[in-house]
């Protein structure tokens, strides 16, 4: 399955291309690089006017909690009026990052770790931004790295995901069913895996944190190369997690293995959509402000539901 | 036919082809390594299954094992177990039994074990079985061939007793070898009874035995065997006052004793004791006894003797004085000399006695062929020329083995001379310069051999005035030369005989050697040597014809003299020596021996020996492999991983 790179698309996309965000040493500041192009680029975005700060009013009812009474319309109204917040401003935010040694693989662009981190920086730095609190858990078959959601991590985070180092075998249950039993409070979760698990494995693990009402966002990241499986000589090809050796002759299985990946995505698009749990493929040659872009649409679907 | 192994534990080593399967399976040609996230689409395609399962290039597959097969197998040492049977004595046997019976078995108790050792060997014999006895010394003696233990009659063993002849295995062995070869029975034995002295064994033993013969030793010999006695007599003679005398000293040894040892020696003249004396001896060594001379006018038969021992054969040694011979000398002089030249010759050999000199003088032209037929040696001093008669009779006398000695001086015409192979040169005068003296003096030589001490006598003390100028060829024996390097003395051989040039006179004439007090044993010296004169031993060993004792033999028609035969002393030493090295010099000119004390139990090592299979397995093993180099070479130059094809036939997925 080709995904189209959205490099290819948009004018100055390059200044978002992953490769040329590697370059940036400092997290936080690739982040707020591109962050604050995004949020600059927004009038010509189709996505424009929605605000995650938004909030309304709507007349008082019986039964509503009296504090969110707006008193100041009360006193140029002289009608009680609930002042509303968007439904996740000051929510906790939490990306789910995979280290597992999987995610160093990177031939077509850099490599998937990185794209990841990348990914998990912005998405922090923009809803740090938005002052909700964030929180960061990285995993591979077990949690290795956990930051509680909290308005003042960001520092944290950033400096978390700068480190990171790939390690370990991937497992989705185990990490994922520590999460769910250590987040009570409701909130917004991204997932960022290259989840080279069955699909099954995948439903039970990820639809857990939906039964505990949090919003979940699952970004599957690939490289092309996992995708397209362009590999062209025949080698001894090791499993990066098992150290497994398999020889391979990439013409013979070439049409195969895309099927099977193919097949693969369109199962947990397929799963996961019914289960209200977002599901976007990246590889990463894409823009990183893609990512931003998913995520919003995501927020502003959850704020019509609400 | 069975396969039997000498070293079944690296079989074990078969395991080894579970190597070229792994290498077959697992090891294929190196290829780059690619990392990729997870094979968990790609392990689920049956073609990398299929890969990786087959087994590819049957034939190198098959050679690869059995080529480590084959290896395996040849350091097992493989042999074929019927030669065990063969060899190892199952059925009928022929055995040999070799008895010693030298002089030294003679020791106390030796010759009782030996008996009672043969007896057993006949008394295990089966009834299939067939046996040889052989008695042995210095030859071999067969007194049973190949017969049933029964064909040996009752008395034979009670009538063998120790001879008195050294021992030699190589004898024995030989003979054994021959019954052995012409034996058609599947299983061979030798039995070696003996006390294995050192000395029977003189060198490495020339014997091929049949190949599985058994060889077992049977050494009758237990602990030490202290032994004294005597090693050889010493006779010098001497002038005494009433008459020449015999002064006898004897040599005694000891062998393993634990501690000296007085014993008395006693000197027997013709039979009778005249002296008796102490000898000390030492727990091993040797001691001297030195005997009172006796008068020796006439012949005497001397023999020593001490107290008998364990081993009484060296206890007595035998000896004969004899008064020696007589060398008739002919003494030829010139007749114008007037028998003054030949003087100094004739009186210095009046003075011999051992042997004595019996000097007839002569004038040269007087010589009768009468008169050589008893002459030993004919002295020609300065005698002139000979004419032909006088020459081919003196030629004659040397060719039938007569000794001439001549002295060319003044009356010797220059140019040939029918006795000389060269020509007589002329006069060479060195009196000017105080005349020549010997420059040079073979003292390897019998004749000058007694002056190779210098305390001996100075032989350059005399002076030559004249002598001939002479040329003789290379290979003339020269004795003596002068000091400007002309022959003073050579030997010429001429048939039987030989000449003895002197290349002066013999006289004061033309040197004052006869004035040197060398001159009278240089001349009884040059006679003796001239006529073949050998002093007579005083005693000789035993034979097979003449045992020890005192013998009056004739040795010339009309000639009677006493012989002296005595045991051969190196019998008397018996230091043993390990029956296994004795073993191991028949093993390696046959090839085949196998030690008797293993041949119940056949020795499985001698037989996979004997058969080397091994060494063809490795051949065949190294030639597998070169041909499993040269055809993996051809398919990876051919093959690679890009062509492969995969087999996708039904039944190879995993």
């Amino acid at each position: 399955m080709a995904v189209r790179s959205a490099t290819e698309s948009r004018p100055g996309a390059r200044f978002i291309d992953p490769r040329v965000l590697a370059r940036i040493d400092r997290l936080d500041f690739l982040a707020r690089t591109v962050v604050e192009g995004f949020i600059g680029g927004l009038h010509r975005s189709p996505y424009r006017g929605l605000s995650v700060d938004f909030a309304e009013h709507r007349q008082y009812l019986p039964g509503d909690d009296i504090r969110l009474i707006d008193w100041k319309v009360f006193g140029r109204t002289d009608r009680f009026y609930i002042k509303q917040f968007e439904a996740d401003s000051n929510s906790n935010f939490t990306v789910l990052l995979d280290i597992s040694r999987s995610m160093a693989f990177g031939k077509a662009g850099i490599p998937k770790i990185d794209y990841a981190r990348y990914m998990a920086a912005c998405l922090a730095y923009f809803t740090g931004k938005q002052r909700d609190r964030i929180g960061l858990v990285t995993f591979n078959d077990d949690v290795v790295d956990y930051i509680p959601p909290s308005a003042k991590h960001l520092d944290q985070v950033l400096h978390t995901l700068d480190r990171v180092e790939p390690t370990g075998n991937s497992a989705l249950e185990r990490p994922l069913w520590k999460v769910t039993d250590a987040y009570r409070r409701r909130g917004i979760m991204v997932l960022i895996s290259d989840l080279y698990e069955p699909p099954e494995a995948v439903l039970e693990a990820v639809q857990r944190l939906g039964y505990r009402g949090h919003d979940l966002i699952v970004f599957h990241v690939l490289d092309r190369a996992e995708i397209d499986f362009d590999f062209d000589e025949a080698a001894n090809y090791v499993d990066m997690e098992t150290d497994a050796a398999v020889p391979v002759l990439p013409d013979r299985l070439r049409d195969r293995y895309r099927e099977m990946v193919a097949e693969h995505i369109a199962t947990l698009r397929a799963e996961l959509g019914p289960r209200r749990i977002d599901y976007e493929l990246f590889d990463t040659s894409q823009p990183l402000d893609h990512a931003l872009f998913a995520y919003m649409s995501m927020r502003h679907r959850l704020t019509r539901v609400r | 036919m069975s396969l039997a192994f000498l070293v079944p534990a690296f079989l074990a080593g078969a395991l080894a082809i579970g190597l070229p399967i792994w290498v077959h399976l697992r090891n294929r040609p190196k290829t780059d390594t690619v990392e990729f996230p997870s094979l968990m689409f790609i392990e689920r395609i049956p073609y990398r299954a299929v890969q990786r399962q087959q087994l590819r290039h049957r034939l190198l597959f098959a050679m690869r094992c059995l080529a480590i097969l084959l290896l395996v197998l040849a350091f097992a040492r493989p042999f074929f177990g019927d030669s065990v049977a063969t060899s190892a004595g199952r059925g009928a046997r022929e055995v040999v039994v070799l008895l010693d019976r030298s002089w030294s078995m003679g020791y106390e108790g030796h010759w009782d074990a030996a008996m009672d050792a043969v007896r057993t060997e006949l008394a295990d014999l089966g009834g299939g079985d067939r046996v040889t006895l052989i008695a042995f010394d210095e030859g071999a003696e067969v007194l049973i061939e190949s017969g049933a233990a029964a064909a040996v009659p009752d008395g034979l063993l009670a009538g063998l007793q120790p001879g008195h002849l050294a021992t030699s295995y190589g004898a024995a062995i030989r003979a054994a070898a021959r019954v052995l070869d012409a034996s058609t029975l599947p299983a061979r034995e030798l039995v070696l009874v003996s006390d294995f002295q050192r000395t029977g064994k003189q060198s490495e033993l020339e014997v091929r035995l049949p190949e599985g013969t058994a060889m077992r030793p049977v050494n009758v010999v237990q602990g030490a065997t202290p032994n004294a006695g005597i090693a050889a007599l010493n006779l010098t003679r001497s002038a005494g006052e009433a008459g020449p005398e015999l002064a006898v000293s004897a040599r005694l040894t000891r062998q393993a004793g634990t501690e000296a040892l007085t014993v008395p020696a006693r000197l027997l003249v013709d039979g009778e004791e005249v002296q008796r004396r102490p000898a000390l001896l030492p727990a091993a060594g040797a001691a001297r006894v030195d005997f009172d001379p006796v008068p020796a006018d006439v012949d005497r038969r001397i023999e020593v003797q001490i107290d008998p021992d364990a081993l009484a054969g060296d206890d007595v040694f035998r000896a004969v004085a004899s008064q020696g011979e007589t060398l008739r000398v002919l003494l030829l002089d010139n007749p114008t000399s007037g028998g003054d030249d030949s003087l100094y010759v004739a009186r210095a050999l009046s003075v011999g006695t051992r042997p004595a000199f019996e000097v007839d003088r002569q004038v040269l032209r007087d010589l009768r062929l009468a008169d050589l037929a008893d002459t030993d040696l004919v002295i020609l001093n300065d005698a002139g020329d000979l004419d032909t008669g006088t020459a081919t009779a003196l030629g004659d006398f040397v060719e039938s083995g007569g000794g001439v000695v001549l002295g060319v001086a003044e009356l010797a015409s220059a140019g040939a001379h029918p006795l000389l192979p060269f020509e007589v040169g002329p006069i060479v005068d060195r009196s000017g310069d105080l005349g020549a003296t010997l420059g040079f003096v073979d003292t390897a030589h019998p004749v000058f051999e007694a002056y190779r001490n210098p305390e001996a006598g100075d032989l350059s003390g005399a002076r030559f005035y004249r002598y001939r100028s002479i040329a003789p060829e290379p290979s003339e024996g020269v004795l003596a030369r002068f000091d400007d390097s002309s022959p003073a003395v050579l030997s010429i051989a001429r048939g039987e005989g030989r000449v003895i040039l002197w290349n002066s006179s013999l006289d004061t004439f033309w040197t004052d050697l006869p004035l040197q007090p060398i001159f009278v044993p240089v001349m009884h010296e040059l006679v003796k040597y001239g006529a073949g004169y050998r002093e007579a031993d005083a005693w000789f060993d035993a034979t097979a014809s003449r045992a020890p004792g005192f013998y009056r033999e004739e040795e010339e028609p009309g000639i009677v003299a006493d012989r002296a035969v005595n045991l051969a002393r190196a019998e008397a030493d018996l230091t043993a020596m390990d029956p296994e090295e004795l073993l191991a010099s028949v093993a390696w000119n046959s090839g085949a021996a196998i030690d008797g004390e293993e041949a119940a139990t056949p020795d499985p090592t001698a037989i996979e020996a004997g058969q080397s299979l091994w060494w063809y397995l490795v051949v065949v093993a190294m030639i597998m492999l070169l041909a499993e180099t040269a055809l993996s070479n051809r398919l990876s130059s051919r093959a690679s991983w890009g062509s492969a094809e995969p087999d996708t036939s039904p039944g190879t997925e995993r």
